[in-house]
């Protein structure tokens, strides 16, 4: 089997760029701010973390106008890639405008936008969409890393986008998910989570296939885990054996003992059950150790499709950086979570940093990243 | 990659539905799908089939049924994963649950409809009823009628992820176009070998049935 290392990394996060938002998650900033996108004003606490350029497009795909700077002079991607795209809601805007009379948008299915971005950056390699609800460029990730690890793929490069829209905002209002105040993950008073715009593309390369690009080893993949809670389509299992199934198969496949891990970036939706959730597996599988963890959705929001791959490459900051960056909101943080989270920057010590995402239908994956 | 077993697959469309051992090959036509039989597919009520969506209600009545086909009642081991794979997954559900809230102020929306606007809560349903902890998401699929779900199933058991894979195709399209779905169950080592129908290997599939011959395999259907 082959080693998969993480070449190059791109997100745009309501903070701006890669750079731009670790430094402002070190700055301790949050995005969040009333939506102008649409009008929500009959619901609860309006909030979420966008792009404010987002809401002036007058007609034009939102997903395309995310990606074009993002892929904007991608180089050193083989035409031969394979590409997976990891957007889960991308033909929400389709369906919004041909519901109000108009003629829709061009791109609707996921299939639509894998191949644009093919086309635009001239790859003629496989192309693959996955949707696993908030875990999908987690899985995305896990599943190039699967096939480059078996040899299928050199190299591989997963793209994610999702965009605050009116669909899922109302959706998860109507779940009663969105919090009325401010999104805090792991806080002890914590009332739900923020949604927020975000892109990221992530390009997974063999050894040989990175040397001969030129391309710099950011992080080693060295292990990653997907499995089902098997209790219920939108509330975690309380005792987080999802989670733990996933963990324990990163770090089984790492051949990486629990005390090998240096730091963890939760998934930290701040909704009560979801926190509460992650806390216990990560109980179950670390004990009582207490090592630097973080959550972004306080500063950055929660951008389904997109997070997973955004929140590994805020872990390649981490890993070069030596430090994890504080988790907003997180000043007075539930018991369980004491000495784990706070909203401060925590130095993060030699060993594998972990990143998770849970989701709707009970999914969880898990991805464990080493400094190559 | 290592050959995994085909140990139970089955099929429903519009008025019709087979499996390995019983009906004929795989018709997909336009029309509402029967969903017959299902005494039997279920090792325990699914207690929330009544609010599912149709992409829902067909995928978990193919996975029930072709667990059954397999031979299982219930799954009591860790280790069984589903991939589905679907052109159009739920936007059918997408436009019902857009409509569902006021245009002003977005107040009245659906959550049950939310929730179904994802095609995943296919698998969260079918693990919740049939106890499976292994990977789960979907794929698209350009027109192999499972094909991509497949390749994914192969290589979550092949990397040991999983010890047991149901690999699926769903489709509830808008518009007249045929409904239907696929499910195949996948098996690293079947407990009972005389449950095989055949040998699959990737990973551009391959099925040697237990007749003999080998042919390349397009589509779900062509396990059949």
């Amino acid at each position: 089997m082959s080693a998969v290392y993480i070449t190059q990394a791109r997100i745009i996060s309501p903070l701006g760029g890669l750079e731009e938002t670790w430094v402002g998650l070190l700055a301790g900033k949050s995005a969040a701010g009333p939506i102008a996108r649409f009008n929500a004003s009959r619901l609860a606490c309006p909030v979420a973390a966008t792009l404010p350029w987002l809401d002036r497009l007058e007609g034009r795909n939102s997903i395309q106008a995310l990606l074009e700077p993002l892929l904007e002079g991608f180089e050193r991607i083989p035409s031969d890639s394979l590409l997976v795209w990891t957007g889960i809601k991308g033909g929400v805007q389709d369906v919004e405008e041909r519901a109000a009379g108009g003629a829709g948008q061009a791109l609707s299915l996921a299939r639509h936008y894998r191949l644009w971005i093919q086309s635009r950056l001239r790859l003629k390699g496989e192309g693959q969409e996955l949707n696993a609800a908030c875990v999908s460029s987690t899985a995305g990730l896990a599943l190039a890393a699967a096939r480059i690890a078996a040899g299928e793929a050199g190299s591989a490069l997963v793209v994610g986008a999702d965009v605050v829209s009116r669909f899922t905002f109302t959706g998860f209002s109507s779940l009663r998910a969105l919090t009325s105040s401010a999104c805090r993950p792991f806080h002890a008073q914590r009332d739900g989570l923020m949604l927020g715009d975000a892109a990221c593309a992530l390009q997974l390369c063999d050894g040989g296939t990175a040397d001969r690009l030129g391309l710099p080893r950011l992080a080693r993949l060295s292990g990653w885990g997907i499995a089902n809670d098997a209790n219920h389509i939108t509330g975690p299992a309380r005792d987080g054996r999802g989670l733990v199934l996933a963990l324990r198969q990163a770090l089984d496949q790492a051949g990486a003992a629990p005390d090998a891990i240096a730091g963890f970036c939760a998934h930290g939706t701040a909704t009560a059950y979801n926190d509460a959730m992650e806390l216990t597996a990560l109980d179950a599988v670390f004990g009582q150790r207490r090592f630097p963890c973080f959550g972004s959705k306080g500063s950055l929001g929660h951008s389904l499709g997109a997070v997973g791959g955004l929140e590994a490459a805020l872990c390649l900051k981490a890993l070069a950086a030596g430090a994890v960056p504080g988790t907003w909101g997180c000043d007075q943080p539930e018991e369980r979570a004491l000495g784990r989270f706070m909203a401060s920057t925590q130095p993060l010590g030699p060993g594998g940093l972990l990143t998770s995402n849970s989701g709707f239908g009970g999914l969880n994956a898990a991805l464990l990243m080493e400094r190559a | 990659m290592r050959p995994v077993h085909l140990t139970g697959a089955c099929w429903i469309s519009g008025g019709a539905w087979g499996g390995l051992r019983h009906g004929g090959p795989p018709g997909f036509v336009p029309g509402k799908a029967p969903l017959p039989a299902l005494e039997g597919a279920f090792p325990k009520p699914l207690a929330r089939w009544g609010r599912f969506d149709d992409f829902t209600r067909l995928g978990c009545a193919a996975a029930g049924l072709a667990l059954k086909d397999a031979g299982f009642s219930a799954l009591q081991e860790p280790g069984t994963g589903m991939v589905v794979g679907s052109r159009y997954e739920t936007l059918r559900t997408d436009r019902e649950f857009n409509a569902s809230s006021l245009p002003e102020g977005g107040m009245l929306a659906s959550p049950n409809l939310f929730s179904y606007t994802l095609p995943v809560i296919v698998l969260g349903e079918c693990a919740a009823g049939f106890n499976l902890t292994g990977p789960a998401f979907c794929v698209g699929e350009e027109g192999g009628q499972g094909l991509q779900a497949l390749r994914a199933a192969l290589l979550m058991l092949d990397s040991g992820k999983a010890r047991r894979m149901i690999a699926g195709w769903i489709e509830s399209p808008p518009g007249d176009q045929a409904a239907g779905a696929v499910c195949a169950i996948l098996e690293m080592e079947p407990a009972d070998l005389a449950r095989s129908a055949g040998l699959l290997t990737g990973p551009a599939p391959h099925f040697r049935p237990q007749g003999g011959g080998e042919r390349l395999v397009r589509s779900l259907s062509d396990l059949f």
